[in-house]
């Protein structure tokens, strides 16, 4: 079993401090969400944990801190909250690189074949999406982290999203952020809100009341 | 061969407009007939190469995550833009020279 886990985060623009309290910690065999308002630093927690935005951090992967080259150890995968793909890379050369097996995907989702040879630019949003998420979901990393994987698919493509999640989890951790709390909160083994720069574990949906992101049960 | 792969693959940010310019400058370099204009059109790519990165840095920088994932940082990336095109602008140099 393999840990990531990140404290001692601190990131500020200008006079605003964005980031400042953090712990979150994710093991393979666990789904992690994170929830959090618009603009409260979500997606700059992602990057930073990534490995792709500077900040002062301690992100540690079972135990041993992660340094500058960190990318090059291919230990996270990330889905960006916008587009993943380059328009000119079609399914097909995306696979190739990532090293999956397109029968991984078909199982699942065979509408995907349909495509194979089109370059991500000419799909669909959702089926660009979709895509995208399944290519972080199973790019040979013991962990990913998805930024708003859900936005633009279609809820039977959730759902299905939700399981293959479920099962791919058993050998590698995932975190999640996203706006669909209600998908995140049925999936999530652990549950973090990041509100002023600071993560709090939650348990249950009136805490997310009384961190202000829901307003009414 | 993936090595190979994913620099092609990261060329291709900024394939078109440089292979064009290596074409135009190789160009110019036969049309002039003298060795003097290489040095010319060696400053004429560093230039336009160095412009290329910047608007790649400033405009496409959102693509590298997916170069990220393959385990590429910031750097190696920027290294396989400039490699293949290094190598494109050398041997269309010496061919043209050549001729």
């Amino acid at each position: 079993m393999s840990t990531l886990e990140f404290d001692s985060l601190y990131l500020e623009f200008g006079m605003n401090r964005v980031l400042s309290s953090i712990y979150m910690k994710c093991t393979t065999g666990q789904i992690v969400g994170l929830l959090g308002r618009n603009g409260s630093g979500k997606s700059c927690l992602m990057q930073i944990v990534f490995g792709t935005m500077p900040a002062d951090k301690s992100v540690r992967f079972n135990g041993t801190r992660l340094m500058e080259d960190q990318l090059t150890k291919k230990i996270i995968a990330y889905l960006p909250q916008s587009d993943l793909l380059p328009p000119f890379v079609t399914f097909k050369q995306a696979l190739k690189l990532y090293d999956i097996d397109e029968e991984r995907i078909f199982a699942h989702f065979p509408e995907i074949s349909d495509c194979l040879n089109q370059k991500s630019s000419v799909v669909s949003g959702g089926q660009r999406r979709l895509f995208e998420v399944l290519l972080v979901l199973y790019a040979d990393h013991p962990f990913c982290i998805l930024d708003e994987p859900f936005s633009g698919l279609m809820p039977i493509h959730i759902e299905k999203l939700k399981e293959l999640f479920t099962l791919e989890k058993h050998h590698k951790g995932i975190i999640i952020t996203d706006h669909m709390h209600r998908h995140i909160r049925e999936i999530a083994d652990e549950l973090y809100m990041l509100t002023n720069g600071t993560t709090y574990p939650v348990k249950t949906e009136k805490q997310l009341l009384e961190l202000g992101y829901l307003n009414g049960l | 061969m993936q090595r190979m792969l994913i620099m092609f693959a990261c060329y291709r940010l900024v394939a078109l407009p440089s292979i064009i310019i290596t074409l135009i400058t190789s160009g110019l370099l036969g049309q002039s007939g003298t060795p003097f204009y290489l040095v010319q059109a060696i400053w004429t790519k560093v230039i336009t190469t160095a412009l290329l990165l910047a608007f790649v840095h400033f405009f496409r920088s959102n693509h590298f995550f997916f170069f990220n994932n393959l385990g590429q940082s910031r750097r190696a990336i920027y290294w396989n833009l400039i490699i293949p095109d290094v190598l494109i602008c050398a041997a269309s140099f010496s061919l043209v020279l050549m001729l």
